[in-house]
């Protein structure tokens, strides 16, 4: 049995002339909290809409469960929950109705779905407020419980915790992780709060400019984030010139006061401060770091520029 | 599709607009009779009441077209249509499904409107005059399929243009700018005007032998030939419409 929920083969999209997506191939696994990471206008929402059938791809394959014909993928998807850009309801409509009616729109035959899913995301003291009265965050719970209705395998979110407060977020992790861990639900989510990702998810996807540059497990990512060392020195740039021809396979970068941060450092710190000795070149300071992944981010996109 | 329809008829029935739009229409039937009923004139009675509608067919397609777009002008706005998309329905079914409810709704309020025409018309006016009851009844019949017809392409023009203006620009073309364009250059080359007067703008005209007036009551269809005209008319362009729907949001992004 395929082990991933959701495999694209070279998924494009074009928009006239622009290409929003281009040849993406992306895999998620069944059980994990995909976090698909990157800039506005990255191709985050077009990957996403793609997904939900809200547009069609120029060329490539979406595998979702398996499945991969138009007929087929309309089938599957009625047990995947969608939350898309910012959720929008009917205006007039209030709460519990625009929820009753999504849950007939689902084929949910129990109006007991509609209270708990309420109660779930802390919409319910709202239940009879019109929808246009919700503030972004109360229309992002709303949201969430529209996708949540009919008890799906799949969740996809579009950026989900814009417009929630600092309760509302934390709030919105621990749900996010008890519908991952207790109901096993594979969740995609996009988001450029990648602070906030690196606590949610499980697995990763870059995209730059339409392209899918790298996947990685949350655990290589902690591995590769774990050693950065940051050196200050008397003369940067001779000590970059002779850094580049001494450790050729290293990842580097110049910052601003004469520093400089080696990423992922392949030799021992002493390494670095013998060919500084070496060149007569004085270190005022030498730190580990724990690069987040808004550095690794940064970094990535660098490597993906000048390549 | 079955959801899709039900869910809609929840949501139709359970926000104020269609009774908002029901109480106005029936409303405005009346009071235009208690008009006509009070100012004593040769107008007031029933025939010139009903002579109104019977003269003006159009006007029941009109309405199911507004009926329409009140339903359907917010859908791109209030993301139903892709929240629907995403839950697996796919856009042919919604496209069906929307025009099964809008054409029972449009049913249900031109019914209610209707009756509240008829009666009102009945205890307030004097009974005189060449229209009856009869010919505005045949008359909802003549019309029925070209009302679902103006609806339908009313709910594609919707669908299909991302501003609701131009839809409603399209939609006008369609039904009334180009049909008198053809009509017009049919009085030019005459090969035109057997095509131009199956219109139904065109259709209920003078020249297609239909008038109504305080004297006389001559409509399209009060033949068989006339009402086979306008039930061929209507059904052919239910079909057309709902082909054209069906092939060009088939593959429409959202």
């Amino acid at each position: 049995m395929n082990e991933y929920v959701i495999e694209t083969k070279h998924l494009t999209k074009t928009y006239g002339s622009l290409l929003a997506l281009n040849h993406v191939n992306l895999h998620v696994k069944k059980g994990s909290i995909y976090g698909l990471i990157g800039d506005n206008g990255a191709g985050k929402s077009t990957l996403l809409k793609l997904m939900a059938g809200q547009i069609f791809p120029s060329d490539g394959e979406i595998r979702i469960f398996g499945k991969q014909k138009q007929k087929e993928l309309e089938n599957t998807r009625r047990n995947i929950g969608c939350m898309i850009e910012q959720p929008e309801f009917f205006p007039n409509m209030t709460v519990e109705k625009t929820l009753k009616y999504y849950s007939i729109q689902k084929g949910v035959p129990d109006t007991k779905k509609v209270e708990e899913m309420m109660d779930l995301t802390g919409v319910a003291g709202k239940r009879n407020c019109a929808c246009k009265t919700l503030s972004l965050g109360q229309r992002q719970r709303l949201g969430l419980a529209v996708a949540l209705l009919g008890a799906p395998q799949l969740l996809i979110l579009d950026e989900p915790i814009n417009g929630l407060d600092p309760s509302g977020i934390l709030e919105f992790r621990s749900l996010l992780h008890r519908l991952n861990e207790e109901q096993n639900i594979t969740i995609l989510l996009s988001s450029h709060i990648l602070s906030e990702l690196q606590q949610t998810a499980s697995f990763y996807g870059f995209l730059s400019k339409g392209q899918l540059i790298e996947e990685i497990t949350a655990d290589d990512l902690t591995n590769k984030c774990s050693d950065c060392v940051e050196i200050t020195l008397s003369d940067i740039e001779r000590y970059a010139a002779v850094f580049e021809a001494a450790f050729p396979a290293e990842s580097w970068k110049i910052l601003p006061d004469n520093k400089i941060r080696i990423y992922m450092p392949k030799q021992n710190p002493e390494s670095y401060s013998r060919l500084a000795a070496e060149h007569k070149i004085y270190i005022t300071a030498m730190q580990t770091i724990h690069s987040s992944l808004e550095d690794y981010y940064v970094q990535l996109k660098e490597r993906g520029t000048t390549k | 599709m079955r959801n899709y329809i039900k869910s809609e008829l929840y949501r139709i029935f359970h926000t104020s607009e269609i009774y908002l739009i029901t109480g106005t229409l029936t409303a405005l039937s009346v009071l235009f009779n208690l008009g006509v009923g009070l100012i004593k004139t040769r107008y007031s009675n029933i025939s010139f009441s009903y002579s109104c509608l019977v003269a003006n067919p159009m006007i029941f397609a009109c309405a199911g077209a507004i009926i329409a777009y009140f339903l359907y002008e917010g859908n791109k706005r209030n993301g139903s249509y892709k929240n629907a998309v995403a839950c697996g329905i796919s856009r042919i079914k919604i496209f069906t499904g929307k025009c099964i409810v809008a054409a029972s709704v449009s049913t249900a309020v031109m019914t209610i409107t209707l009756a509240a025409w008829i009666i009102s018309a009945g205890l307030l006016l004097k009974k005189s005059g060449p229209v009856h009851l009869n010919d505005l009844l045949f008359e909802v019949a003549a019309v029925y399929l070209i009302a679902i017809a103006c609806m339908i392409s009313g709910i594609l023009c919707l669908e299909c243009f991302e501003k609701n203006i131009s839809g409603i620009l399209m939609w006008g073309a369609i039904w009334f700018f180009i049909p008198k364009m053809i009509f017009l250059l049919g009085m030019h080359f005459q090969f035109l005007l057997p095509a131009a007067l199956w219109f139904p703008c065109n259709l209920f005209t003078i020249v297609n032998g239909q008038h109504v007036n305080t004297q006389e009551c001559i409509t399209a269809w009060n033949t068989l030939e006339g009402m086979l005209k306008c039930l061929i008319s209507g059904f052919t362009g239910t079909v057309l419409f709902t082909l054209s729907g069906i092939l060009l949001l088939r593959k429409k992004d959202l």
